[in-house]
C-alpha cells in the first residue's frame, strides 16, 4: 500500500487509541519521513528538530498565547453578566428575545474569549436562569447557549484562524478581514433560528419587558470597556495601525487594566491566569508543531499531488471538489476536535484547493464554519455535551432538539459563504487591495 | 477554538522535590507570558507615543514565546493535559486506560530523549557558528540549547512522576475524566 496512505491510517489509529495528537502526528511524520528517504533517520530527525525549534520562535505565532491571555482575563472578570444585560435592554422585548439576546452576548463573549467550551460553560449559569423564569422551553434556551458559543471561534480575533494562517501561508490579517462579515452572519441567521422557533411555537420563547432608553444607556456603560477593546484591537489590525502581535498584546494588557478596574483581579487570581494561558498554549504549540512535522511527511509523499491527480481523472468541477471536502469535513467533525481535524486535513487539502483556483483566504473561512458547525452536530457535538454538563436537568436529546433550527442556519451559511466568495472576500479587498 | 480555560490541575500526587519544580517550571512560563505581553504593548506606545520603537522587540518576542512553550511542556506532559480524541474512552476499562497511558508516556519519553539529542546538537552548532540575533546580537544557540533540555526534561519526569500519577490515581477518576 502507498505509504502516505498507511501513514494516515496508523495515525488514525493512534488517535482513537488516545495517543495525545500532536505526538501522534510527529510520530508519524518522524517515521514516514524517514522511510521515504530511505531509512534516513537522522535527516527525518533534523527536520522534526528544526520543526520544533523554529516553530516555537515564530513571531505570528506569538498571538495565541496573547489572545488566549486577553481571553482568560475577560473570562474572570465576569463581563458575561453585564454582555447578557446589555443585549437583553436592546432584544428582550421581541418574541424569543431573551434567546436573541443570549446569542448576541455568546457571540461577544466567545469572539473576546476565544473558547466555544468555556462560553458555553459561562453563558448557561448567567442566561438560564431569566429564561427559565420566563417559561422558555428547555429546548430553546439551552440550544441558543449551545449554538451562540460556536460564533467566536471565526469572529476575530481568532485563534484557529492563526493557525490556519502558519499552515497554509497566508496573511493573518486578511484571514481576520475576512472572518468578520462570515461572523455577523451567523449571529443573524442564528437569530433569524430563533424568530422561526418561537414562529412556530409561540410559547417556547414569550416576550421579555420591554426598557426604556435610560435602561439601555445603563446597560452599555457596564460593556463600554470590553466594546472599546474589541474596537481598539480589531480597529487596529484593520486599519493596519497595529500587526496582530501587537494587537494581541495591547488586548492582553487592556483586559488586564479592566480585570483590575473591576477589582476582579488579585495577586492569586492573575498568577492562576498566567499559569493557565501558558498550559494551554503550549499544549496548542505541541498540536501544531506535530502537524508541521506531518505535513512534511505527506508533501514528501506527493500525496496532495495524488489527490489532484485523482481529481483530474474523475473530471470533477472545481465546486464540486469543494462539496466533497466539505462532506468529508462533516462526517470528520462528528468525531475530531475542531483544531486538530483542521491540522490534520488542512496540509493534504490547501494545495488542491489552490491548484484548482480558489482563494485559501475564503477556503480558511469555509474550513473554519465547519468546524463550528461540528460542535453542534448530533451525535457528538461537544457543546451539547457540555452543556448538558453543566445544565444537569437538561438532557442532551432535548438540547439536539433545540439546535436544530441553528444547525439548519449555519447550513444555509455554509452554502451562502460557499457559492458567494464576496462574502468574506469583501472586507480583506477592500482594505488590503 | 477548543481550549478548557479553567481546568482543574490536580495537585495531589505532586510532593516536595516535584512541587518546587512545577514553580519553578510555572514561574518561568508565566514570567515570560507577562514579559510578552509587556515587549509588544512597550513597542506598540514607544512607535506611536514617542515614535521610538523598542529596539529588537521582534526578537524578543520570539525568545519569550519560546520560552512560555517550553517552560509548560514538561508540566502539562507529565499531567497528561494534552490534546486527546477521547470519544472512544467509555468503551475502555480503567486498568486498560492505565496501561495505555503508561506504553504512552514510555514511548513519548524514548522519542524526546532522542530528538532532545538532535536539538542540542544543533545548538552547539549553531553556538560554533556564532549565530547571533540580529539586533541584540544574543546567542540563538542558548535557546536552542534549552528546548533539547526541556525534552530531556519532559522524559525524565515522564517515566517518573508521569508513570507514578498515573499507578496513584484511583480506577474511577482514571475512567470518569470530563470530556475537554
Amino acid at each position: 500500500m502507498d505509504t502516505s496512505v498507511l501513514g494516515f491510517l496508523i495515525l488514525l489509529t493512534l488517535i482513537f487509541a488516545r495517543v495525545p495528537i500532536g505526538f501522534a502526528m510527529a510520530f508519524v511524520g518522524f517515521f514516514g519521513f524517514a522511510i521515504l528517504n530511505d531509512y534516513n533517520w537522522v535527516s527525518s530527525l533534523s527536520m522534526a528538530s528544526r520543526r520544533i525549534i523554529d516553530t516555537s520562535q515564530e513571531y505570528s505565532l506569538s498571538v495565541i498565547p496573547l489572545f488566549i491571555l486577553m481571553g482568560n482575563l475577560v473570562t474572570r472578570s465576569g463581563l458575561s453578566k453585564e454582555l447578557y444585560t446589555a443585549s437583553y435592554t436592546f432584544l428582550g422585548h421581541f418574541r424569543g428575545g431573551l434567546s436573541m439576546a443570549t446569542v448576541v452576548a455568546c457571540g461577544a463573549f466567545s469572539a473576546i474569549c476565544g473558547s466555544s467550551l468555556a462560553t458555553v460553560a459561562t453563558m448557561s449559569k448567567i442566561s438560564m436562569p431569566p429564561m427559565r423564569r420566563y417559561g422558555y422551553s428547555d429546548a430553546l434556551a439551552a440550544a441558543s447557549i449551545a449554538a451562540g458559543g460556536t460564533l467566536g471561534i471565526l469572529i476575530p480575533p481568532s485563534v484557529i484562524l492563526v493557525i490556519y494562517g502558519i499552515m497554509t501561508q497566508q496573511s493573518i490579517r486578511e484571514l481576520f478581514a475576512a472572518g468578520f462579515l462570515p461572523g455577523a452572519l451567523g449571529v443573524l441567521l442564528y437569530l433569524c433560528a430563533v424568530a422561526w422557533t418561537v414562529w412556530r411555537n409561540p410559547e417556547a420563547g414569550p416576550k421579555g419587558d420591554r426598557t426604556n432608553a435610560r435602561e439601555r444607556v445603563a446597560a452599555l456603560k457596564g460593556v463600554w470597556g470590553t466594546l472599546l477593546l474589541f474596537i481598539i484591537v480589531l480597529g487596529g489590525i484593520y486599519g493596519g495601525i497595529f500587526t496582530p502581535t501587537e494587537a494581541a498584546g495591547v488586548g492582553a494588557a487592556g483586559a488586564f487594566f479592566i480585570a483590575l478596574f473591576r477589582r476582579s483581579l488579585t495577586w492569586r487570581i492573575g498568577c492562576e491566569v498566567l499559569i493557565e494561558t501558558t498550559q494551554t498554549t503550549a499544549s496548542l504549540f505541541i498540536v501544531v508543531i506535530g502537524a508541521l512535522i506531518f505535513s512534511n511527511f505527506i508533501t514528501r509523499a506527493g500525496l496532495p499531488d495524488q489527490l489532484l491527480g485523482l481529481v483530474t481523472a474523475y473530471d470533477l468541477s472545481p465546486l464540486m471538489v469543494i462539496f466533497v471536502l466539505l462532506g468529508i469535513y462533516l462526517v470528520l467533525g462528528c468525531v475530531f476536535e475542531s483544531l486538530s481535524m483542521l491540522l490534520l486535513t488542512v496540509p493534504l487539502f490547501y494545495p488542491m484547493v489552490e491548484t484548482l483556483g480558489f482563494d485559501l483566504v475564503w477556503f480558511g473561512i469555509v474550513v473554519v464554519v465547519v468546524t463550528e458547525i461540528s460542535l453542534i452536530t448530533p451525535p457528538v457535538g461537544l457543546n451539547v455535551f457540555v452543556l448538558s454538563g453543566v445544565l444537569k436537568d437538561v438532557k442532551t436529546a432535548t438540547i439536539f432538539r433545540g439546535v436544530t433550527p441553528f444547525w439548519f442556519a449555519d447550513i444555509i451559511r455554509l452554502l451562502l459563504i460557499t457559492l458567494i466568495p464576496a462574502i468574506s472576500l469583501l472586507l480583506p479587498n477592500w482594505l488590503y487591495h | 477554538m477548543d481550549e478548557c480555560p479553567g481546568k482543574i490541575v490536580n495537585h495531589r500526587v505532586e510532593k516536595w522535590p516535584v512541587r518546587l519544580l512545577v514553580l519553578l517550571l510555572e514561574a518561568a512560563s508565566a514570567v515570560a507570558l507577562f514579559a510578552l505581553t509587556v515587549i509588544t504593548c512597550t513597542d506598540v506606545f514607544g512607535r506611536y507615543l514617542f515614535n521610538k520603537p523598542l529596539t529588537g522587540s521582534t526578537e524578543l518576542t520570539e525568545l519569550a514565546v519560546g520560552m512560555v512553550v517550553f517552560s509548560a511542556f514538561p508540566l502539562i506532559s507529565w499531567r497528561n493535559e494534552h490534546v486527546v480524541v477521547d470519544i472512544l474512552d467509555r468503551f475502555v476499562s480503567p486498568t486498560a486506560h492505565k496501561i495505555r497511558t503508561v506504553v504512552f508516556h514510555v514511548c513519548i519519553a524514548v522519542g524526546l530523549v532522542f530528538i532532545g539529542d538532535r536539538i542540542i546538537t544543533l545548538a552547539e552548532r549553531s553556538l560554533s557558528y556564532g549565530e547571533v540575533t540580529e539586533f541584540l546580537a544574543i546567542p540563538v544557540g542558548w535557546m536552542i540549547y534549552f528546548f533539547g533540555a526541556m525534552c530531556w526534561l519532559t522524559a525524565f519526569m515522564l517515566i517518573t512522576v508521569g508513570i507514578y500519577a498515573v499507578v496513584k490515581t484511583t480506577a474511577d477518576t482514571a475512567s470518569t475524566k470530563p470530556a475537554e
